[in-house]
């Protein structure tokens, strides 16, 4: 059993560098489909981190009544906030928006505006409530709930109508880049399998007559098998090693673009991959020695039938 | 040791290499074939080691009916059988050494044994100084000298040649026909196709001509007549 396995291992190493030009392009072809697959889950992150940015610029605002009593306005927000959907509520008072409104003009120097409202005996503006939620298409609870009879003595008519329609437009747009995300995947999941097949296929192909020859000695087909699936998992382990080296100074070219895409809130894409490396790596890499497992054993089948 | 009974191999429906061809070999026997390029010597060697199989009739081997063989079960028939390929078929990507060791390798051998038997084989090929050289840096007739190597180091009960000579000068051919009675005195049973009709002649064993596909003729102590 020792024996079988260091021949094992012995063949497979003997085998990789002896066919060093075959070798390497089939781990070169392997490396770009690594390459290709990461850049891709970056693209899908960079989406994903898109759509986030605009979520949280969305949000629902609820205008009072003058009249209304800050106790009735205190348990609207306190409803609000226990919804599960809500992550967030913000009260802003009276005062509180007459003190927002005023330093706004202040800085755009806007004097003529502050002044006339100096001369307001009373504050003319209403108090309200700015609601968040997780994601967008949480909305529409917040919406229904705002909507219930009781509430039309205190809330505003109509004051969050107007965003409705742009959430529900966001909302839309964000579920038809999640739908087309998937079949890009998986489209392009199918494309990398079927390079790799076929790569493994040559280079299968290429050593046909040699496993004939070796069945016609008398090596049975785990004999042969268990070399060229163990020469399979080596191209896994050193592609994605050249795609890591490759991948990693690439990021650094990739994260001035990324910056630029969202004005203020950046998106780390070295932190993206180092942080998930385990995840994103170490399931590519899984998934590649299965792939290159399998696609060995099936490309060898009619060789070994001599 | 080998027995075949009404054998025949169709390969194509226009192409029949073999018609019902019926030959017994004792165990221990030195057996030539000869024939015609083109009489179906290659054909009965790749029903021996299930290379082929039978379109009719029984094939018994040491008392195995490999008739319907198991693909499984057919490298434990080859590993028990020495076989020199008319193309000696080589592994390429191996060295003389590697290719000579592959026959135990695969027999499950230790590699001390290996390290000391195939030197010693290789030595009584000639060519124990170019164990390190892959066959393409070999000649025509060094090569076969490999697959001789190859054939015997396992020390079959059975050995089959396919023209082993074919590519040797005369010196060298006999020098490989004395190593082949060498093992036939051993007790290894051997069946070896050749056109060489010098070594025929001079060893004066058992020779069944194959012609068209059918025994023509099997002499205890013959002579090469085409
Ligand atoms: N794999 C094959 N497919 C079809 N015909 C074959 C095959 N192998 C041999 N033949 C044919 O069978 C006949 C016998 O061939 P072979 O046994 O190689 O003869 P020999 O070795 O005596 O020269 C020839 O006519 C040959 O063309
Ligand atoms: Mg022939």
């Amino acid at each position: 059993m020792l024996v079988s396995l260091t021949r094992v291992i012995t063949f497979a190493a003997q085998n990789f560098w002896r066919n060093f030009w075959l070798s390497l392009v089939t781990i070169s072809i392997i490396a770009l489909s690594f390459l290709s697959i990461n850049i891709f889950i970056l693209a899908n992150a960079l989406v994903d981190n898109a759509i986030a940015a605009v979520e949280q610029k969305v949000n629902v605002t609820v205008n009072f009544k003058v009249s209304a009593q800050e106790k009735d306005m205190f348990s609207i927000r306190d409803r609000l906030t226990a919804m599960p959907e809500v992550s967030g509520v913000d009260y802003i008072s009276k005062q509180a928006a007459l003190e927002r409104f005023r330093d706004k003009h202040t800085r755009e120097n806007d004097t003529g505006i502050t002044d006339s409202l100096n001369e307001l005996e009373t504050n003319p503006l209403n108090a309200s409530l700015i609601v968040r939620t997780h994601s967008v298409d949480q909305y529409p609870a917040v919406l229904k709930f705002l909507d219930q009879g009781e509430f039309t003595s205190i809330i505003e008519k109509n004051s969050y109508d107007d965003r409705t329609n742009l959430i529900d437009k966001i909302s839309k747009l964000k579920e038809k880049i999640k739908q087309g995300g998937i079949i890009i995947n998986i489209f392009f999941a199918l494309i990398a399998l079927l390079i790799v097949y076929n790569t493994i296929k040559i280079t299968i192909y290429t050593r046909k007559d040699e496993i004939r020859i070796m069945k016609l000695v008398g090596a049975t087909n785990w004999f042969i098998r268990l070399p060229l699936i163990l020469e399979s998992v080596f191209y896994s382990v050193i592609a994605i090693t050249i795609s890591i080296l490759v991948l990693f100074p690439m990021l650094g070219v990739i994260q001035p673009y990324a910056d630029r895409l969202f004005d203020g809130q950046a998106f780390d894409v070295l932190g993206f991959f180092s942080q998930n490396f385990l995840t994103i790596f170490g399931y590519q890499l899984l998934a590649s020695m299965a792939l290159n497992i399998l696609s060995s054993f099936i490309a060898m089948g009619r060789y070994l039938k001599v | 040791m080998i027995l075949l009974e009404n054998i025949s191999k169709i390969y194509r429906p226009d192409i029949t290499a073999l018609k019902s061809v019926n030959l017994s070999v004792e165990p221990g026997e030195f057996v030539f074939l000869v024939g015609q390029s083109g009489a179906g010597k290659s054909t009965l060697l790749k029903l021996l080691n299930a290379e082929e199989r039978p379109t009719r009739g029984r094939i018994v081997i040491g008392g195995w009916d490999i008739t319907n063989i198991r693909r499984q079960e057919t490298a434990t028939l080859r590993r028990q059988i020495g076989v020199v390929f008319q193309d000696f078929k080589l592994l390429p990507k191996k060295t003389v050494f590697e290719n000579v060791a592959f026959a135990l390798e695969v027999c499950g051998e230790p590699n001390h044994k290996i390290n000391t038997i195939v030197p010693q084989v290789l030595r009584i090929v000639g060519l124990e100084e170019k164990m390190k050289r892959f066959p393409v840096q070999l000649s025509g007739g060094e090569q076969q000298r490999v697959a001789i190597a190859r054939a015997l180091v396992h020390r079959p009960k059975l050995l089959i040649a396919d023209e082993p000579t074919g590519d040797l000068d005369v010196v060298t051919a006999k020098s490989i026909v004395d190593i082949l009675s060498k093992i036939n005195e051993f007790g290894t049973t051997l069946l070896v196709v050749t056109h060489n009709r010098d070594i025929v002649n001079m060893l004066k064993r058992r020779v069944v001509t194959l012609e068209d596909g059918t025994i023509s003729s099997d002499k205890k102590t013959g002579k090469y007549f085409i």
